[in-house]
């Protein structure tokens, strides 16, 4: 009896393991598809407006950019979408605010309108730009988000966005057609900032629906299991 | 009062009376019942009908909070008076509530002349309409590289265009022209030209129609006169053709007037430029999407979303029509912009507005439903939109000016927006609602009729499946998560086109992309297709008809005239032509002599329809062309083509000659007059193309779907207010029972879904209509409160009482003496182990010996506490709690205690956490129901049966609780049997227990021998067991007074709602105490009771402390907990974690038989004819044949069940003839390479049915499904199921099982493995997998999603497939 009762754990436990793995993975895998669709076809219209610049073997419409720069905002997009959930758990504070996905679809197409505007309207100044993105990406964060934690990412991983995206222009990897300030554009962060919103929401709503089998599976069998074993 | 709850508890009726208070004052949604449902609202719906009486009364006694409030509340929910104190924002609430009341129940009471005032104004809005000036398109420069057309093209006027310009329209070039056809063929273009030349665009007709050639046999010339106009005015055109008439008599002319062609032309986009378009239009779909497959419980979810959809896109047009109205120019790329628009708009509140609606009580009027629901959300529809329209507002003062005008579209669309869910949307839902009530009619009459027999057969209690049911949910059908079948290749390929419907799935798609493609290539030409309609409408005779909005119009750079001027101007040009020399006719002679001007002789030339469709014959690169050479692109615009004012003119020969210069071209005059202006979508092309497709594909499913299986379903939700996932599920066809992980039994009606009975965990006394269930109440659920209640002797005085006297429960003359400390520990005998909690320890200066432990089950955590006097010197016994004699002062005091304790749980639990995760003991694990019995396996490894009596208690009071205690007696000592704790070792140890026990089973029904209560002094010995007693109570034996170091142990055990906590007493230092079972006599003091809190607290470190220590030794001692049970007649068969089958009687409750062949616990029991199969923890699948010489239930055993029943004895009672062997086994059923899958597998679930099907279905952990044959062990084939619905399966009929997967069922052919069907239940969006899933005899399947259950009916499978 008692070997039984120690073995199921053992057995159990890499079973939950594995089950958390190919959760992650699968999330991992959706957001970053995610973001490299973002990337590109966000790029597509900056493009249109010429305001980045990449070397010009480039092919015409959609891989306009260099194709690092897809990647890297998949990944990007990935580790942002991985880790908002799991600072949420973190903190211990599961983010409750508007959990669906029609919000979060929401949320993804105001996030390409901020691009779209970003891209297309005129403005009459950088100023102004930079001005009413900061107050469109705010909104957004305010209308779909909400929390201080996923202000407080955003803000980091804006900042840092920028310091990496100014580095790179600084090593002439590319650059921009017209910096606005010291070799930024003076949107970016503001883009950064809604980007990183946007995807948080979308990887605490995956890890919501992908986790909710999963956990009650494993906590049914965790009780059980535990049950077995301080008995 | 809520006879349908009766055995609720606190929660309930706590949020019973919320909810009502919400109904009533009507301020706030109750939408927090995240899916209202049928059943729920039926559930409600008879409370809701008295509250319907008394609301108007004003004040009753069920509604403290009215009288609380002090406020009169009127039927509709509006008060009278406004209570003095209300802020600010409270009355704003009330207003805007009060408002949305009124306005729902206006719209409820006439939804058509609301719905045709809503669509006209739409339409008004949307026409923005703008009387035109008639103006001819002005032209300027020709492009720079076209000089040398310059000649005949006319720059710098109007846009006329004709083969006189050939000689700049002046009849003396042309007369003196001596080789006209010279002169055309000149401007011709070298080389092969396919696109439109210029003859082509001066003559209008293609080359070779126009007769203009040397070989002309007809002698028949025609030619068109093509003016531009920049926008359509009718009054010119009828005037010009007129005058053309007066001038040309022609006859038989077929043509119709009012013909108008619109041609569109696309605009050029680059790919690049699409593709992020492409991409927002994909997000909003995904939008929309999301958004409108929250719609439940309506009559048409596709006609919701279909309505909330149009909401919102004809809110959109209207902004669009009314900014253009007020003279805003849209600058913007309507196409770019719409997403965005309809994003910001949102669907979110009319979402709101439907969820609202639908979970106001179904039995109310349409229209009171209606206006609860609007006026409930009023104001977070308020807030929602004031919140929007700032934001917008604030975007409006970025002085953007593209910004300012999308805010500017967005604000309007807002406010027209909220118009059509006020107006609109709210009808629509009213009428659906209306239907919904129809059906929801038609469908409960049958059920309730169907209600009452119950079936003679304990089996099958019904028989007739219910009528199919008109399903109120939209049945989606998927492709089927990936299943391993066995069947052909070739087949598998076309069962996968044939369950996917690939094709039209594919053309739907298809159709939906181009559909998105063409409103993004002109969104806005949708509202210009409606005001084409309008003015297509009205045939041509209005002079506004065509309106255009102006920015559709060519540039402003072209300013029209006045129309009677532009007449005059353009009846010039027209002559030119004319002077030809021609003959005419068809077959009229070449050249025949003078022929009057209207000559009746000369064949007429007819203008039939071909010629109507003559501009089909341009090349289609013929107007861009044209127009190309003014630097006009025609990308996104329309030319409209205008009826053809056919003019025949005859030549006579002798005209002709006169005319005739050198040269004898023949001319006649059919000048088809063009004039083209920008307009019209060919919209309506899409439609036809869109409608034909979707028809096509709802037939095709509707086909095939007939082909296959005729499936109807109806699903009943049901929501549980805890929050805890099903554990299992039984039913007997008529009942469905379900227990959850906290313990909490309900009892359902199989047929409806109401909830008939709640049998909480949590003890709250319910008054007398049911006392067992109070007594079950007791066993499991001990919350913070029962316990305090049980501390409090009172408590358990009245709950011996029960038993004795029948249903008045609280026989308080024991308060009356108060003094006996050491007699009463009384023991109900339903009373479960956790009455024994409270078992005192002696009062002894044993420090660490007296612990007890308190479980309080708040509904979501569950707290355990031990008390363990830590200086236990001075204090008596902390158990005297439990015995100390009634004081009212105590009881009120309890409560407070319990809440004491809770605190010093929340602090614990991190600490104890690994222990508290272990103690969760008892929670049900199995259970089964049978006629008006439940059997419930505990974790414990108890076995429960109960008689269903709730379900007719609220008819009948029946039951006798006397009897009822005697014939269920012997249950609880069953429960005594086997669940066996420390706690029950240390029972007998003592002598008292035995005896008063034995006692107890001599003097059968009477229960409680009070006579023992005049002998307080007797310490020792009362530790009363009632013959009922079961084990548990055993735990508070009481130690004779010895120093028997080791002896006392009490196990304790405390079920939590999902946690069960366990604990022993061991005193560690027995040494100097005399009796520690003098704890639970000790003698009554106010004092000791309040302190208990603080002993607990005291207590709880050593708890911590203690634990490791005997942790092996408890592990031994929980050796056999219940994982499976069966119920099949009056026969259980209990399958345990050691893996022991046995075998009992359901009435009598001995056991029959029990075998121990297998090792392993049994995971699942299913009876088959005569066999029981059982599945075992290895994965292992065992058959065992009963075999019963005799009937059952004959024999009556009275006498107590000895402590040699304990589970060991495999026999226990010799009149059983009742054996049970093991037959076969088959070892390793559910193979899986890797092994650790396959050791937590083999749960087996359901072994399929009993009648002449050949296999035994099992299931596992490792959710795979596999199917054997029952005789030979032959694994046939498997199914792969989806992660986490390895338990969910059942088998509907012979050849149907039915399994679970995400938020679906899946209908398999049984014999062949084939998938038949997948069900999307419509469940929680997130797709919760089916846990368990439970077939009933009236083909209804429930299926258990976490925390909600769905009934759904298959009646027409049934018929079908039998």
């Amino acid at each position: 009896k008692l070997v039984k009762v120690i073995e199921s754990p053992r057995i159990l436990t890499p079973f939950i393991l594995l089950c958390r793995t190919t959760n992650l993975l699968i999330r991992g895998a959706m957001l970053f598809s995610v973001g490299v669709f973002l990337a590109l076809v966000l790029n597509l219209l900056q493009v249109q407006r010429n305001i980045t610049l990449f070397p010009p073997d480039v092919i015409t419409s959609i891989f306009s950019s260099a194709w690092w720069v897809p990647l890297c905002c998949g990944t990007a997009a990935a580790m942002i979408g991985l880790l908002y959930p799991c600072i949420d758990s973190r903190l211990g504070e599961p983010h409750k605010f508007k959990r669906e996905w029609s919000s979060v679809m929401r949320c993804v197409a105001v996030f390409v309108g901020i691009n779209h505007a970003s891209a297309k309207v005129d403005f009459a100044n950088n100023v102004q730009l930079s001005l009413t993105l900061a107050a469109l990406s705010i909104g957004l964060w305010w209308t779909f988000d909400r929390s201080r934690s996923g202000f407080g990412l955003g803000i980091c991983i804006a900042f840092l966005g920028t310091l990496a995206t100014q580095l790179l222009v600084y090593n002439g990897v590319f650059q921009y057609t017209s910096p606005d300030f010291l070799y930024i554009r003076s949107w970016l962060p503001c883009i950064f900032f809604a980007g990183v919103i946007t995807m948080g929401n979308i990887g605490r709503q995956l890890a919501l629906v992908r986790n909710k089998p999963v956990y009650i599976y494993i906590s049914y069998i965790k009780a059980k299991q535990s049950l077995l074993l301080n008995s | 009062m809520f006879p349908l709850f009766s055995g609720g508890q606190a929660e309930q009726l706590h949020s019973l009376s919320e909810s009502r208070r919400e109904h009533c004052v009507n301020h706030k949604a109750h939408v927090k019942l995240k899916k209202p449902t049928v059943s729920a609202f039926r559930g409600l719906q008879r409370v809701q009908a008295r509250e319907i009486n008394w609301s108007p009364i004003g004040r009753s006694l069920d509604a403290p909070w009215r009288t609380v409030l002090g406020r009169p509340v009127l039927p509709n929910g509006r008060e009278l008076t406004k209570p003095t104190k209300m802020t600010l924002r409270e009355q704003l609430r009330e207003k805007i509530s009060a408002a949305f009341y009124r306005h729902g129940l206006l719209c409820a009471s006439y939804p058509v002349p609301i719905i045709l005032f809503t669509s006209a104004s739409i339409l008004t809005c949307c026409s923005g309409i703008r009387s035109l000036e008639s103006l001819c398109l002005q032209v300027t420069d020709l492009f720079p590289g076209l000089r040398r057309m310059q000649s005949v093209l006319p720059e710098h006027g109007c846009l006329l265009v004709s083969p006189g310009n050939y000689w700049q329209n002046q009849r003396e070039l042309f007369d003196s022209d001596p080789d006209p056809l010279k002169t055309i063929q000149k401007h011709e273009p070298k080389g092969l030209h396919t696109s439109a030349t210029l003859r082509d665009l001066l003559f209008g007709v293609p080359v070779k129609h126009s007769g203009v050639s040397h070989y002309n046999r007809k002698r028949v010339v025609t030619y068109t006169i093509t003016v531009v106009l920049s926008s359509y005015d009718a009054r010119f055109l009828a005037s010009l053709r007129g005058r053309l008439k007066q001038l040309h008599p022609s006859a038989n002319c077929t043509l119709r007037d009012d013909h108008m062609v619109h041609v569109h032309f696309k605009e050029e986009i680059g790919i690049a430029e699409l593709i992020p378009l492409v991409t927002t239009y994909i997000i909003l779909f995904a939008y929309i999407y999301f958004s409108t497959r929250k719609i439940d419980m309506v009559k048409s979810k596709w006609g919701l979303a279909l309505a909330a959809v149009v909401t919102v896109l004809s809110s959109l047009l209207m902004s669009v029509g009314l900014c253009t109205l007020f003279g805003l120019t849209p600058t913007l790329n309507g196409g770019e912009i719409f997403p965005y628009l309809v994003v910001v708009i949102g669907l979110e509140n009319v979402l709101v507005l439907t969820k609202s609606v639908v979970s106001t009580p179904v039995d109310l009027e349409v229209k009171l439903r209606i206006a609860q629901g609007l006026s409930n959300e009023s104001w977070s529809i308020m807030k929602n939109m004031a919140t929007e329209l700032c934001i917008i507002l604030i975007g409006y003062f970025t002085l953007v000016p593209a910004i300012q005008e999308f805010c500017l579209f967005a604000v309007v669309g807002l406010v027209s927006d909220f118009f059509l869910q006020m107006f609109f949307f709210t009808t629509v839902l009213s009428i659906d609602i209306r239907r919904m009530e129809l059906a929801d009619l038609n469908r409960r009459l049958p059920a309730e009729a169907g209600m009452p027999p119950p079936k003679p057969g304990p089996l099958r209690t019904r028989e007739v499946p219910p009528p199919p049911r008109p399903s109120p949910h939209t049945i989606t059908l998927q492709t089927p998560a990936f299943r391993n079948l066995r069947l052909p290749k070739r087949l598998r390929v076309v069962y996968f086109l044939a369950r996917t419907r690939l094709a039209q799935r594919i053309i739907m798609a298809g159709t939906v992309i181009w559909i998105g493609i063409l409103v993004y290539t002109d969104p806005a030409g949708i509202r210009t297709y409606l005001a084409a309609q309008v003015s297509e409408q009205s045939p041509l005779g209005d002079p506004g008809g065509g309106g255009l909005p102006p920015h559709l119009g060519v540039a402003p750079v072209f300013r029209g005239g006045d129309p009677t001027s532009t007449l005059s101007i353009h009846r010039a040009p027209d002559p030119t032509p004319l002077p030809e020399n021609q003959s005419q006719g068809h077959h009229g002679p070449p050249r025949a002599g003078p022929i009057p001007q209207s000559p009746p002789a000369v064949p007429q030339i007819t203008w039939g329809e071909e010629d109507e469709e003559g501009w089909r014959r341009l090349s289609f690169r013929h107007w861009p062309s044209l127009f190309s050479y003014y630097n006009i692109t025609l990308a996104k615009r329309y030319i409209s083509i205008l009826p053809v004012i056919p003019i025949t003119v005859h030549l006579t020969p002798q005209e002709a000659i006169d005319a005739r210069h050198p040269q004898d071209t023949r001319h006649p005059q059919p000048p088809i007059l063009k004039v083209s202006a920008d307009l019209q979508t060919d919209l309506t092309l899409y439609n036809c193309s869109l409608s034909l497709c979707l028809r096509n594909c709802s037939w095709r499913s509707c086909k095939e779907k007939s082909s296959h299986l005729d499936f109807s379903f109806l699903k009943i939700k049901n929501i549980f207010l805890s929050y805890f996932d099903i554990e299992c599920l039984a039913s007997d066809g008529m009942l469905l029972a379900s227990c959850c992980l906290a313990g909490q039994i309900r009892v359902w009606d199989a047929q409806t879904g109401d909830c008939l009975t709640v049998i909480p965990n949590h003890g709250l006394r319910r008054s007398s209509s049911s006392g067992c269930w109070d007594h079950r109440n007791g066993w499991d659920s001990m919350t913070g409160a029962q316990e305090s209640e049980c501390l409090s002797p009172e408590r358990d005085i009245s709950f011996n009482g029960d038993g004795l006297t029948e249903d008045e429960l609280y026989p308080v003359r024991r308060r009356t003496t108060p003094s006996r400390p050491t007699l009463f520990i009384d023991q109900p005998d339903l009373t479960p182990l956790i009455d024994t909690n409270f078992t005192s320890q002696p009062p002894s200066h044993l420090s660490t010996a007296p612990r007890a432990g308190f479980d309080f089950g708040g509904l979501v955590e569950r707290a355990y506490m031990e008390h363990e006097p830590p200086s236990p010197s001075t204090y008596a016994s902390p158990s005297s709690a439990s015995s100390s004699p009634p004081s009212g002062a105590q009881l009120q005091r309890s409560p407070s205690l319990g809440e004491a304790a809770t605190p010093v749980i929340q602090e614990r639990s991190p600490m104890g956490g690994a222990q508290a995760a272990g103690d969760w003991e008892s929670s049900v694990w199995a259970m089964e129901l049978r006629g008006n019995l439940i059997a419930a396996g505990r974790s414990s490894g108890k076995l429960e049966v109960c008689k269903n009596f709730t379900c007719h208690s609220e008819k009948s009071h029946t039951v006798d609780p006397l009897r009822r205690s005697s014939s269920s007696g012997c249950w609880d000592h069953r429960n005594g049997w086997d669940s066996m704790t420390g706690a029950q070792e240390s029972e007998c140890l003592s002598p008292e227990r035995d005896i008063s026990f034995n006692g107890d089973g001599l003097t059968e029904d009477e229960l409680y021998p009070v006579r023992r209560r005049t002998t307080p002094s007797r310490p020792t010995l009362f530790i009363d067991q009632p013959d009922l007693t079961p084990l548990i109570d055993t735990n508070f034996t009481s130690q004779p007074p010895s120093h028997l170091s080791t002896a006392p142990r009490a196990g304790f055990d405390f079920g939590g709602l999902v946690e069960r906590a366990y604990m022993e007493h061991e005193p560690p230092s027995p040494s100097t105490y005399a009796s520690p079972s003098s704890a639970s006599s000790s003698p009554p003091s106010g004092a000791q009771l309040q302190r208990s809190p603080s002993l607990g607290e005291a207590a709880t470190p050593v708890i911590q402390e203690r634990s490791p220590m005997g942790g092996a030794q408890a592990a031994g001692d929980w050796e056999s907990s219940v994982w499976a049970m069966e119920l099949r007649g009056n026969l259980i068969a209990a399958g345990r974690s050691s893996g022991k089958l046995e075998l009992w009687d359901a009435v009598e409750g001995w056991l029959c038989c029990s075998n121990e062949d297998g090792v392993s616990g049994i995971t699942a029991l299913a009876f088959l004819n005569n066999r029981i199969v059982a599945a075992r923890l290895n994965g292992s699948l065992d058959f065992f044949t009963v075999e019963m010489n005799k009937p059952l239930g004959l024999l009556q055993y009275r006498g107590p069940p000895g402590r040699s029943s304990m589970p060991q004895s495999p026999c226990y009672s010799s009149e059983d003839v009742i054996s049970c062997q093991l037959t076969r086994s088959v070892q390793c059923a559910h193979q899986k390479p890797i092994t650790v899958l396959r050791a937590a597998a083999g749960r087996v679930v359901t072994g399929s049915q009993d009648h002449t099907v050949r296999c035994v279905i099992s299931s596992g952990l490792d959710d795979l499904i596999c199917i054997w044959d029952r005789s030979t062990g032959i694994k046939l084939y498997s199914i792969q199921q989806e992660v986490g619905c390895g338990a969910s399966l059942g088998v509907i009929s012979e050849s149907l099982l039915v399994t679970g997967g995400q938020g679906c069922v899946s209908f398999w052919d049984l014999n062949f493995g084939d998938l038949l069907q997948t069900v999307y239940l419509g469940q929680s969006s997130d797709g919760q997998g089916v846990r368990q899933l439970l077939v009933l005899d009236n083909a209804a399947i429930v299926c258990d999603f976490g925390s909600e259950l769905s009934l759904v009916y298959v009646p027409s499978v049934l018929e079908k497939l039998d």
